[in-house]
């Protein structure tokens, strides 16, 4: 009896403010409300939403995330590598450092990248110093790519590290030992055991980095849009309620789909990753 | 009053509809040694959480001492458990785990005290207090579980498959130091097992069930020497179970011949099933056989050989303390009192 | 011997990657000029003037106090939920795992805007309220997973261990199983109350009325162009997380030993 009682509030909160939310917003992605205020259902706001100029939001949001997603990637895993074999008391301490531009506010550190890339930024500062042309680096794709790669490249890096530091050593000398050589040690032994680091570490810089609006707002400007400006502008300024609703339920159907894939090929453990999806 | 302390009449459990425990009836007697046995998912653990508390019957009542106790909670009941996983709580160490009971009573420390460390001698496991839970192995984790019981000095201690964890050698000890306490302490065990052997040695009386259904309720000798039907024979021990049919009393012909037995009251002609038991089959030379069968296989089991006799399309199980080569053809020979009749199961 | 230096060069190179615009906000701070592209002098002006900026002042207050209620909300709620999850049928638990996991797995902009929808739809005015329930929403799920691998990591039947030894259910929660759990709780407290404070995007869609937090200050005020005060922010911002991780840090390594 108290077993049951106990978990009452908690499922009363996640119905009321996570299950009917989403319901809603579902349901206002299916209406369209006429101008003397009556509605009807409708498809017509996802019809709307592949509209060629939305179809090319929607693939500057996959590709800038993708491309974010792999320069992490590429950078991160190296640097997990090293981390990992780093001699533990030192170690500790790299880590916690690497932790410690996380922690700071978002925000803050995409405001960090107007001073640099700004017009009057340092960099352009130190172009002047040189004696060289000023250069517009603010408001521009790699600027926003930039901003996505130091925002969640330590989630990439974390999720490989604390892969690397909990795989058996014994299975790694025990391809020594059977004469696999350094290289042939990472790619047969290392890097497959490290594919659930890699895995979460993917999908917490794509998943972030698609919907994202804020980094895109600071160092594009309004003008850029991304799937989540979209979503945000049709909320905030346009007021349209149903085409916004209609683009934030694929989003949403994005990122669970290509979630679900990814515990698919991931497989064995969800939880350890903490993500559990059917 | 009786000298029944706890009566279960009628007890049906159901989980999300599937009965667990299907309208049971029994009692345990002051002071007794009593096991459930029964094979995983019978119910036994079921039964022994519901006289414990933990779960309530979805029908039938449960009485300690008289009194009807079928929803009280717990710990309002004068009932301890020891836990087949020990369930010791580890932020505490012994001491404080032993204690725990009677620090809810209220009791002073200087009793608490005095009553932890005589609980400690009990088990063999003086100057434990400050030990913390990890630190011990798992025999003595499962004395601590006792003496945590123990020390509340419940009317009735429920053990559930307490020796279930342990190595072979270290059960055999603890079997005998549990029946010793329960003697010396005069405390009422109920004792819950899948090990038959477990069961006849320390029992006085065993229920043995299955699916749900109590199948028979005696004293380890009634049970072992009369199973009532072929699940408690073949559960008891390993045994020949034959089907047969009872031509009169003293009558039963099975394996395609007649035998002289000792029951009676099955009627004429009724199909039943007869059980023989791998010791009281003697092998003798094929021409002083009952039957004859071909030695199939000789494993020693260190007291007896253990082998298997062909004997037509059947196979019989013999013990023996004398060994027979494989290959050889032999006589076995039963005495009347050594076939045991019993209910063909429906 | 290369291999090294390489490494050492590789990880110098994404420290101050991490590290530079940090550094760079941190030294601007102390620029007697508006600009962060040229030294002109050291001054402490910003950090007055941020500690005057009434908007900034109050944000920080309704961050901290966000913070506060919302992780203590949603703690005890997760905790209490994570027990009688951990006690329901698998299948049920699974299902309601699976919903758990949608505020994490969700967009927050997708949270934030449903939230907002709810919201409006029940006629609620945007402000402190709101914003309070929103935090409370996307921090259960976090507490609920920290704290459930505690009560599987719990020796099995401790609970009916303690009611079997005389203990009311109340009793065997506050000494047997609080005590095993608190790891978790701390654990997920501590996630809460970060995610709180560090929230922009559902923050920015469900408070009105004036309530904003630090993020939303921040944002609003980037949105305008570099503001001095901003850097003198962060930097006492990174100093106070420095701080509060070699805290941490030092604690965590006490209570190992």
């Amino acid at each position: 009896m108290i077993k049951k009682l106990s978990s009452g509030p908690y499922l009363f909160w996640i119905a009321m403010f996570v299950v009917i939310p989403i319901l809603m917003v579902f349901g206002f992605s299916m209406i369209t409300t006429n101008s003397d205020g009556s509605w009807q259902i409708t498809f017509s706001n996802f019809t709307r939403a592949f509209d060629p100029i939305y179809i090319a939001v929607l693939a500057r949001s996959l590709k800038i995330a993708v491309e974010a997603t792999l320069i992490c990637f590429f950078i991160g895993y190296p640097m997990a590598m090293i981390l990992a074999k780093m001699n533990v008391r030192f170690r500790t301490f790299a880590v916690m450092m690497f932790v410690v531009p996380m922690w700071m506010n978002f925000l803050l550190r995409t405001y960090a990248w107007m001073t640099i890339l700004g017009k009057n930024g340092v960099l352009n500062g130190i172009l002047s110093f040189l004696g060289l042309p000023q250069v517009q680096f603010l408001y521009s794709e790699g600027a926003v790519l930039l901003g996505m790669v130091y925002n969640f490249l330590p989630f990439m890096v974390l999720p490989i590290y604390t892969v690397l530091t909990k795989m058996d050593q014994s299975l790694i000398e025990a391809a020594e030992d059977l004469g696999g050589n350094k290289k042939i040690v990472f790619l047969k032994v290392i890097f497959p055991l490290s594919v659930p680091g890699i895995l979460s570490g993917v999908s917490m810089v794509f998943m972030p980095a698609v919907s994202t609006f804020v980094i895109s707002n600071l160092l594009y400007g309004g003008q850029y849009m991304l799937i989540g400006n979209l979503i945000e502008q049709q909320f905030l300024v346009i007021n349209d309620w149903n085409f916004g609703s209609a683009v934030a339920m694929i989003l949403m159907l994005l990122i669970l789909v290509s979630m679900a894939i990814m515990n698919r090929v991931g497989g064995d453990n969800p939880e350890e990753r903490g993500v559990n999806l059917w | 009053m009786s000298d029944k302390i706890v009566k279960g009449l009628n007890i049906t459990k159901e989980f999300g509809g599937v009965p667990v425990v299907k309208n049971i009836d029994f009692w345990v007697k002051k002071n007794q040694f009593l096991t459930i046995l029964g094979p995983s998912g019978c119910g036994k653990t079921t039964t022994l959480r519901m006289i414990a508390g933990f779960e309530t019957p979805t029908s039938g009542q449960l009485f300690f001492e008289g009194n009807e106790i079928t929803n009280t909670p717990p710990y309002m009941r004068q009932i301890n458990t020891v836990f087949q996983k020990y369930a010791l709580f580890p932020h505490m160490n012994i001491y404080e785990n032993i204690a725990f009971g009677l620090k809810i009573k209220k009791a002073s420390d200087k009793e608490i005290a005095i009553k932890v460390a005589k609980m400690l001698e009990l088990v063999n496991l003086k100057g434990f207090e400050k030990r913390s839970v990890n630190s011990l192995s798992g025999g003595q984790q499962q004395r601590i579980a006792i003496a945590r019981a123990l020390v509340n000095e419940p009317k009735v201690l429920l053990l559930d498959e307490p020796l279930g964890a342990l190595d072979l050698k270290l059960r055999k000890e603890m079997q005998i130091e549990l029946k010793n306490m329960q003697k010396e302490l005069g405390i009422t065990f109920v004792y819950v097992t899948h090990d038959q052997e477990e069961a006849l040695t320390m029992s006085d009386k065993i229920i043995i069930m299955n699916q749900g259904e109590i199948q028979q309720i005696g004293s380890p000798i009634d049970i072992y020497n009369e199973p009532e039907n072929a699940f408690v024979a073949d559960f008891i021990g390993e045994s020949n179970i034959f089907h047969g049919t009872m031509i009169k009393d003293f009558e039963v012909a099975f394996c395609d011949k007649t035998f002289v037995c000792v029951d009676k009251g099955f009627g004429e002609n009724t199909p039943i099933e007869v059980v023989v038991r791998p010791e009281d089959v003697r092998l003798v030379p094929a021409t002083e056989g009952l039957l004859t069968g071909i030695v199939k296989s000789v494993v020693f089991k260190g007291v007896h050989y253990e082998m298997l006799v062909a004997e037509a399309d059947r196979e019989w199980m013999v013990h023996s303390t004398t060994m027979e080569q494989e290959g050889t053809l032999v006589g076995l020979f039963i005495t009347p009192d050594d076939i045991h009749i019993m209910d063909k199961e429906a | 011997m290369v291999g090294k230096w390489i490494k050492r060069l590789y990880t110098l190179i994404i420290f101050g990657f991490l590290y530079a615009p940090i550094a760079v906000l941190a030294v601007f701070s102390f620029n007697d000029s508006k600009s962060t592209a040229k030294w002109e002098g050291f001054t402490l002006d910003w950090y007055q003037s941020l500690f005057q900026n009434d908007y900034i002042m109050k944000s920080l207050y309704y961050t901290v106090l966000v913070a506060v209620v919302a992780s203590a909300v949603a703690t005890v709620i997760g905790t209490f939920a994570a027990f009688g999850i951990f006690y329901m049928k698998t299948w049920k638990q699974k299902a309601i795992l699976n919903v758990n996991s949608l505020p994490i797995l969700n967009p927050d902009i997708v949270t934030g805007i449903s939230l907002m929808t709810l919201f409006v739809a029940l006629n609620m005015e945007l402000g402190l309220m709101t914003m309070i329930i929103a935090h409370v929403t996307f921090c259960i799920p976090y507490v609920v997973l920290s704290v459930l691998p505690k009560f599987k990591q719990m020796p099995s039947e401790m609970l009916e261990a303690a009611l079997d030894l005389g203990a009311t259910p109340f009793y065997a929660f506050r000494k047997v199983i609080y005590p095993e759990i608190k790891p978790g709780i701390i654990t997920g407290a501590l996630i809460a109350f970060t995610l709180s404070i560090d929230d922009f995007v559902i923050s920015f869609f469900n408070t009105g009325n004036g309530v904003s937090n630090l993020s939303i200050a921040i944002y609003s005020m980037a949105r305008r162009g570099i503001k001095p005060e901003i850097n003198a922010l962060s930097t006492l911002m990174f100093i106070t997380v420095l701080i509060l991780l070699l805290v941490l840090n030092k604690r965590t390594k006490i209570e190992e030993i």
